[in-house]
């Protein structure tokens, strides 16, 4: 049974050995672990306690990392070879689900067990440093093991249900978002009951909730942090990881059949052999309308961004959610309605910005991604349009995408208009505002840039990678930032050092136009 | 059309459009003295050829030979490092826009969006062609009756068959109305009816005026298909001109098939025994006899004359017609590219 799993483990561990990406990738890690030991040791002078920083960092780190991984390494396991057409390919061999699940998996997860466990050696130097001691190291790296297990098998379980691997990634995003507003609610709902009506129903309740989020990997990390931590290295939050992985690896293993059994026959491309599959395809198209002028635009508004539907869909979701949100804050005050216009105004607006935020990532992501698995690039390049035309019509299509979202942030700038005045004020009639404002907006998109251009590289999770590469450069820059700011004093050197931000926000927006522009040229000649 | 073998040195890059001065009616393709490289690998290597308008021209080659570079050429997905590339008269590399409104391509690959159905799909790419949507609306129609998908155009691309999905790509190709279309094995992996089918339609559309550049495997195909060829074989051209040519092409002796009647001789002492007869050998098991001529000393007619003077009764007598393939094999060098 095992020589097929060993073959699929040795194929993908042999790929990935001899790419590059996987070295460089594991290079950078590795620096910018150095960099944080280097960071914390400049910071020692003021620091009574450099280690516990410098360890609490790489902990958080490491618990990004997991995040990210599982959404773009650890979700396209399976969805890959559907994607590709090959999953039918595979199951001709005559391997069973079990072995093809374990051989799809365990090379990804050894891989990023592996870059885990290089960082050991380093994370040691914090004991070095202070504040931290061995027991403490060991039972983080446990813990953040046993999440990573747990991690990498959800993955599996969502690429083996999804269609896509983009379905698997907002089944993930979903279903994680979903259990955790679920247990915070009840979590406030019980507080609060506790303190009306302490029943020893309600009480167990809490308790048992208390525990559930005490043992959270974060939970878990900010245990282990504390002084003085003397308790086992296995904790519950250990087994329980450990139990969700056998679990969702058994879900992912009984599915496997019934959610694949139509890959035999793909060779083209994605099935919808899916447990979401819809079987009403044809009565889809409906709503498209004739091609506008800007055919382009008019393609990836219906075919990226989910046309008309998806507006209704949007707006219907953002009200619930931010219905849900209100009902919290309800509960959180005691059962007391205490939101006025401006509370409401503000909530309204930081959640379009974070939604507003998160909607162009993916549309970065995706604006070429399409063309590429569709191997579309030669057809549309073949268009009497320029490379940039082509892109800035794509470009126009998607941010029409946006017009739920904007709606909902013009509605909460006109609760109260007077606070965005006063914002508006604030940004454009102070020196400080407005650098920080700039400044933000530039890096904003510089990392839509680098969205796009990675996503032409990368066949899945982008947006992962383009996080964790904006992460270490702006964490590189604000400690470069840190070190220098003495120097320079205050006043204009501030000043300098914004210019210098926004600067370099603004070469790298450049440079990866031109590159980007330069690639899709390529791949479309390929 | 030019059937000279090319290769060799190459020429600097050529910006340059149609000359006033050249002569003749303006060439569909231009290539001349066209080289391209590939970091280690020498694709192209002064090809030169020309197409004229409204030729059925296949462009054949074994795998790696340089077909795909140099349709990419010709349809301006690649710029060429040196030489001259002509479209309609235009030079690719100053007239790009010029030359994608004047060429359809179709690619080896069926690339399309499957979740589109196959009116969106057409309407789409006639958009971005610019046409207004009335006349959209009637080339539309057009192209869909030309490859037969009129009863086809609410479906979704996705849920066709492999030759149905050509055809809309073929469709695609025609919405611009373009004079010159660049098919990339335009039959591989299709059934032989939807072969035939697609064949059929490739022949209306000369009849419509379109030049038509094959680039194909299928030589069979090709012969039955195509007025004249092109053969590509490690960057350099090997031959380009007529099919008919092609199979006189390098052959030096004429072979016949002959059937005669010699009473109780053996016909193949016979034909032997005749000055300039180079071999007879018996075609299988047939009464059939391939006569090989020494062209220099022997022709057709005198061989008829000779052996009616011998009153040797002839009972068929056809010139033994060269398979494509067989000239394409001794054109084209062996080993794996």
């Amino acid at each position: 049974m095992f020589r097929g799993t060993f073959a699929l483990l040795q194929q993908a561990l042999r790929t990935d050995s001899r790419k590059i990406t996987t070295h460089l990738f594991m290079l950078m890690f590795v620096a910018f672990i150095l960099f944080l030991l280097y960071a914390a040791e400049q910071d020692s002078l003021f620091n009574p306690a450099p280690g516990l920083q410098f360890f609490v960092s790489i902990s958080f780190l490491n618990y990004a990392a997991i995040i990210l991984a599982g959404l773009g390494f650890f979700s396209s396991a399976i969805t890959e070879e559907k994607e590709d057409g090959t999953l039918g390919l595979l199951k001709m061999t005559g391997m069973s689900p079990l072995v093809l699940l374990l051989g799809k998996s365990t090379s990804r997860l050894i891989y990023a067990l592996l870059l885990l466990s290089v960082q050991i050696p380093f994370v040691l130097l914090s004991i070095t440093l202070g504040g931290v001691m061995l027991n403490q190291i060991i039972a983080i790296y446990i813990a953040l093991a046993a999440f990573l297990i747990m991690i990498a098998n959800f993955g599996l379980f969502a690429s083996v249900i999804s269609r896509t691997s983009s379905n698997a990634v907002i089944f993930m995003v979903a279903s994680t978002v979903g259990v955790l507003v679920i247990l915070f609610s009840l979590t406030i709902a019980f507080s609060m009951m506790r303190s009306t009506s302490p029943s020893p129903l309600v009480m167990s309740i809490v308790s048992w909730l208390e525990f559930i989020w005490m043992n959270t990997v974060i939970g878990r990390i900010s245990t282990i942090m504390t002084t003085g931590f003397n308790e086992s290295w296995f904790s519950w939050q250990v087994w329980m990881d450990l139990g969700l992985a056998l679990f969702f690896f058994v879900c992912s293993w009984m599915l496997f059949e019934r959610t694949t059994s139509a890959s035999m026959q793909s060779g083209t491309g994605p099935d919808r052999a899916d447990v979401f599959k819809s079987k009403k395809v044809e009565g889809k198209h409906k709503n498209r309308g004739r091609a506008w002028g800007a055919a382009l635009a008019w393609k990836d508004f219906h075919f990226i961004v989910g046309g008309f539907t998806m507006y209704i869909f949007k707006y219907i979701v953002y009200t619930l959610i931010l219905f849900g949100l209100c009902c919290l804050f309800y509960m959180g005050n005691n059962f007391r309605w205490d939101m006025g216009r401006e509370e409401l105004s503000g909530l309204l607006i930081g959640f379009s910005l974070l939604v507003l935020g998160v909607e162009l990532a993916v549309m970065a992501a995706r604006i070429f991604q399409e063309e590429v698995r569709w191997q579309t690039l030669s057809v549309l390049v073949m268009l009497p349009l320029s490379i940039p035309q082509i892109a800035y019509q794509k470009i126009a299509g998607c941010l029409w995408g946006l017009v739920p979202i904007t709606s909902f942030l013009l509605l909460g700038c006109a609760l109260a208009p007077e606070n965005v005045f006063e914002f508006l004020e604030n940004a454009f009639f102070n020196e400080e505002g407005f650098f920080l404002l700039v400044g933000f907006i530039c890096g904003c998109i510089a990392f839509l840039h680098l969205i796009a251009y990675l996503s032409l590289y990368v066949k899945w999770g982008a947006l992962p990678v383009a996080i964790m590469i904006g992460g270490f450069y702006n964490t590189a820059c604000g400690v470069c930032t840190g070190l220098v700011m003495p120097s320079v004093g205050g006043g204009d050197g501030v000043y300098t050092v914004a210019f210098v931000w926004i600067g370099m926000y603004v070469l790298i927006t450049v440079i990866l136009h031109i590159l980007t522009g330069e690639k899709l040229r390529d791949m479309a000649s390929k | 059309m030019s059937n000279t073998p090319s290769g060799g040195n190459t020429a600097a890059i050529d910006t340059s459009d149609r000359a006033a001065d050249d002569r003749g009616p303006v060439p569909a393709i231009e290539m001349k003295g066209v080289s391209h490289r590939f970091k280690d690998h020498q694709a192209l290597d002064g090809v030169t050829f020309k197409i004229p308008q409204g030729a059925l021209h296949g462009f054949v080659g074994p795998n790696g030979a340089g077909k795909t570079t140099s349709l990419k050429l010709i349809c301006t997905l690649l710029k060429p490092q040196s030489g001259l590339v002509r479209v309609m008269g235009l030079n690719v590399l100053t007239h790009v826009k010029e030359v994608r409104q004047q060429i359809g391509f179709m690619p080896d690959h069926f690339s399309s969006y499957r979740q589109m159905t196959v009116f969106e799909y057409l309407d789409f790419f006639g958009a971005a062609y610019g046409l207004p949507m009335r006349k959209r609306n009637e080339v539309i129609e057009d192209v869909l009756e030309l490859t037969d998908m009129g009863g086809r155009k609410q479906s979704l691309i996705g849920g066709l068959s492999r030759g149905m999905q050509q055809r809309v790509s073929l469709a695609r190709v025609l919405v611009n109305d373009p004079k010159l279309l660049l098919l990339d094995e335009p039959a591989s992996g299709l059934d032989p009816r939807a072969r035939i089918e697609l064949m059929e339609i490739l022949q209306a559309l000369q009849d419509l005026g379109k030049t038509i550049f094959i680039s194909s495997h299928i030589l069979k195909e090709l012969e039955e298909l195509c007025d004249s060829v092109t053969i590509i074989d490690r960057g350099r051209i090997k031959y380009s001109g007529t099919i008919d040519e092609l199979r006189d092409h390098g052959h030096e002796n004429i072979a016949y098939r002959i059937q005669i009647t010699n009473g109780e001789a053996d016909p193949i002492e016979t034909l032997l025994g005749i000055e300039g007869v180079v071999s007879a050998i018996k075609v299988g098991n047939s009464r059939a006899i391939r006569v090989t001529l020494d062209d220099g000393r022997l022709s057709a007619n005198q061989l008829l004359s000779e052996l009616i003077s011998r009153n040797i009764t002839i009972n068929s007598f056809e010139k033994e017609q060269r398979q494509l393939n067989q000239a394409f094999m001794d054109l084209t060098e062996q080993g794996v590219r």
